[in-house]
């Protein structure tokens, strides 16, 4: 018993600076501090698959808008034949383009996912999609750039609606459709 | 007429239409209602993923199951004295093909059902119709399910059989065919939704007997609903209904149903909600008694933590009826469905009817109106329906699971048949108890 004891002691004196070293190490090291606030990007989408689906159809929405603002900012810039301006705007244009290739890829890819019931693919091709929604938005601006237009136009006004997850995802407000049934006659005569 | 489904809504859908359930319930509650087979035309949660199902194409999932009970009826003929009870078995089958489910809603979805009921009584006392077969079908076509304007066109179609209230009478076999078409505006980003609903339904008798109770419905309704919050709206409600009887010499009297309802659905809290309904009804009948009457509706449905769900209900209304020109019905209703852990689901239902019955003031001894005899008074007679829904599933795995349920079914009446000079009570006593196992893919 008094050889468990012993050890017991041992181990307490021996386990507590070997738990502060743990603890105090970082500092010691004298190496990058952990960051108060963490900038990486590994936030994954906590969407649906109908929710992905209705939100990858916004952004190709969004795109094709944008690729809209795009080619106007271009035959402005041809109107005020400004070759300057336009061959800026006309770059701005390709690449529109090519990202809303992509998105539409993407969204191909993305109803794919969804058949097969394959989660990763669905958030690949969701986040591809997201980012060539930005990328677009980015170029829009780049294309305001180019013409000057930047200072008088800020934008479609965009709404954003936030539902409680909590709330259920039912909709009891939308009436069933008439349903088939029949009931029991009563027992009233000798026939029936 | 209006309100007969409802009564089957208590015991088939009702259930159905709480949570959906963690596993699969591909054939849904065991037979039961007033006696009917189990020929729902609605998808089970099979249909929304619960299952793999077989892909038969691109988009279309087809799911399949097959389910078998067992069990006694102890008043196989809804006597009141002499009962004579029966064992049972029920062989139910049911395809469900679809291209929606999975979380996803296609631009077009197109939703089939069907459903079967093979009832076999065993006992000798039972001659006629032992071995029944009902079916259900059910399909409908939503265009445009993300646009503004959504277009739907649906059908349903069911045959049901019933026995009779004598042993060794024909049973009451029944098809009911209900083509319909529905169009939904939602003007404003769906804060405004109108919906205009047609539906057509032939109701047939098979028996000679019976067939002059035949009726052809033509129902109109307009909806008009403002979502004042996101899952909670005002509505009116106007619904108009012309029936008429093809067959002359039952008495029937065709008559032109009307509503109007101003009410509030949707949530009231995350765990509260409510239907509440008020309005004006009358039946505009060509002759006889006639309802012109106050019509109302509440519910309320209880989310009770994550596992269990219940719901309470009153409704004060009026019914087309085979017997009588109509009866004014008082209902309340109650339901509580509990899941216990992954596997195991358990529901309760309880229904109370209170039936009044109003006849042509001078009666009639045709088979289908009001039966007279000497010494009945042939009118206002009163009906007190009790239905009582006890189930538990167990289901080791999502396709597979093994129930039972308990109904009781009881009506007690004031009204007497005089058969021969004997007077007899239609009020009866019925239990059924079933035991069922399902296999669904």
């Amino acid at each position: 018993m008094q050889r468990y004891a012993r050890a017991a002691a041992v181990l307490f004196l021996l386990g507590g600076p070997v738990l502060a070293r743990q603890t105090t190490a970082p500092s010691q090291a004298g190496a990058q501090p952990a960051p108060d606030v963490d900038i990486t990007f590994k936030q994954q989408a906590n969407l649906t698959p109908q929710e992905m689906l209705d939100q990858g159809q916004t952004d190709l929405k969004n795109m094709q808008e944008g690729l809209k603002r795009v080619v106007q900012l271009q035959e402005l810039a041809r109107k005020q034949n400004d070759i300057i301006k336009l061959n800026c705007v006309n770059d701005k244009v390709v690449q529109v383009k090519a990202a809303i290739n992509i998105g539409e890829q993407s969204m191909t890819d993305l109803h794919e996912a969804i058949a097969r019931n394959d989660d990763g693919a669905r958030l690949h091709a969701f986040t591809k999609l997201t980012v060539a929604t930005q990328k677009v938005q980015v170029l829009v601006q780049e294309a305001e750039n180019c013409v000057g237009q930047d200072l008088s136009f800020v934008g479609e006004t965009q709404v954003t609606t936030e539902v409680d997850p909590n709330i259920p995802q039912d909709d009891p407000t939308q009436p069933p459709l008439p349903g088939s049934g029949t009931d029991r006659p009563p027992e009233a005569s000798p026939f029936i | 007429m209006r309100r007969t489904y409802f009564v089957m809504a208590a015991f088939f859908l009702l259930p159905l239409a709480f949570a959906r359930r963690a596993q699969a319930q591909f054939v849904g509650p065991p037979p039961s209602g007033y006696g009917a087979l189990n020929v729902s035309t609605v998808g089970s949660n099979s249909t929304q993923g619960d299952t793999p199902g077989v892909r038969v194409s691109e988009t279309f999932l087809l799911h399949a199951g097959l389910a078998f009970g067992a069990g006694v009826d102890s008043n196989v003929s809804y006597s009141d004295t002499n009962t004579v009870s029966s064992a049972v078995t029920h062989v139910m089958p049911q395809l469900a093909l679809t291209n929606a489910g999975r979380g996803t809603t296609p631009d077009i979805v197109l939703n089939l059902v069907l459903n079967g009921d093979y009832r076999q009584y065993y006992s000798d006392t039972v001659t006629s119709d032992k071995a029944v077969f009902g079916v259900g079908a059910g399909a409908n076509l939503d265009i445009g399910t993300q646009g503004a304007v959504t277009g739907t066109l649906f059908n349903n179609f069911t045959r049901d059989v019933q026995p009779a209230y004598t042993i060794g009478a024909p049973a009451f076999v029944r098809d009911v065919e209900q083509p319909g078409a529905r169009v939904r505006w939602r003007p404003g980003g769906g804060r405004l939704e109108e919906f205009l609903t047609y539906t057509f339904m032939y109701d047939h008798w098979e028996s000679d007997l019976l067939n002059k109770a035949d009726v052809i419905s033509n129902t109109i309704d307009f909806r008009s609903s403002f979502k004042f919050l996101p899952k909670t709206a005002l509505y009116l409600d106007i619904n108009q209904a012309f029936y008429r009887y093809p067959n002359t010499g039952g008495g029937k009297v065709s008559s032109n149903p009307f509503h109007v309802m101003l009410g509030l659905v949707g949530l009231v809290t995350p765990k509260l909600t409510a239907t509440l309904s008020a309005g004006y009804a009358n039946g505009f009948y060509d002759s006889g008694p006639n309802p012109s009457t106050f019509a109302a509706a509440a519910e309320l449905g209880f989310l009770i933590g994550p596992f269990a769900r219940a719901k309470l209900g009153y409704e004060h209304d009026f019914a087309n009826s085979i017997y009588g020109n109509y009866y004014d019905l008082d209902a309340i209703y109650a339901a509580w469905n509990q899941q216990v852990g992954s596997s195991f689901l358990a529901g309760l239902s309880l229904r109370y009817e209170h039936r009044d019955y109003h006849c042509p003031p001078m009666g009639s001894s045709l088979a289908i109106a009001c039966y007279l005899t000497m010494g009945d008074t042939g009118d206002d007679r009163k009906d007190n329906w009790i239905g009582l829904g006890v189930d538990a599933h167990y289901f080791p795995r999502p396709w597979f699971s093994v129930g039972a349920a308990y109904q009781l079914l009881a009506n007690v009446s004031d009204f007497t048949l005089n058969l021969s000079g004997t007077s007899t009570k239609v009020s009866f006593v019925k239990h059924q108890v079933l035991g069922v196992v399902s296999l669904t893919y």
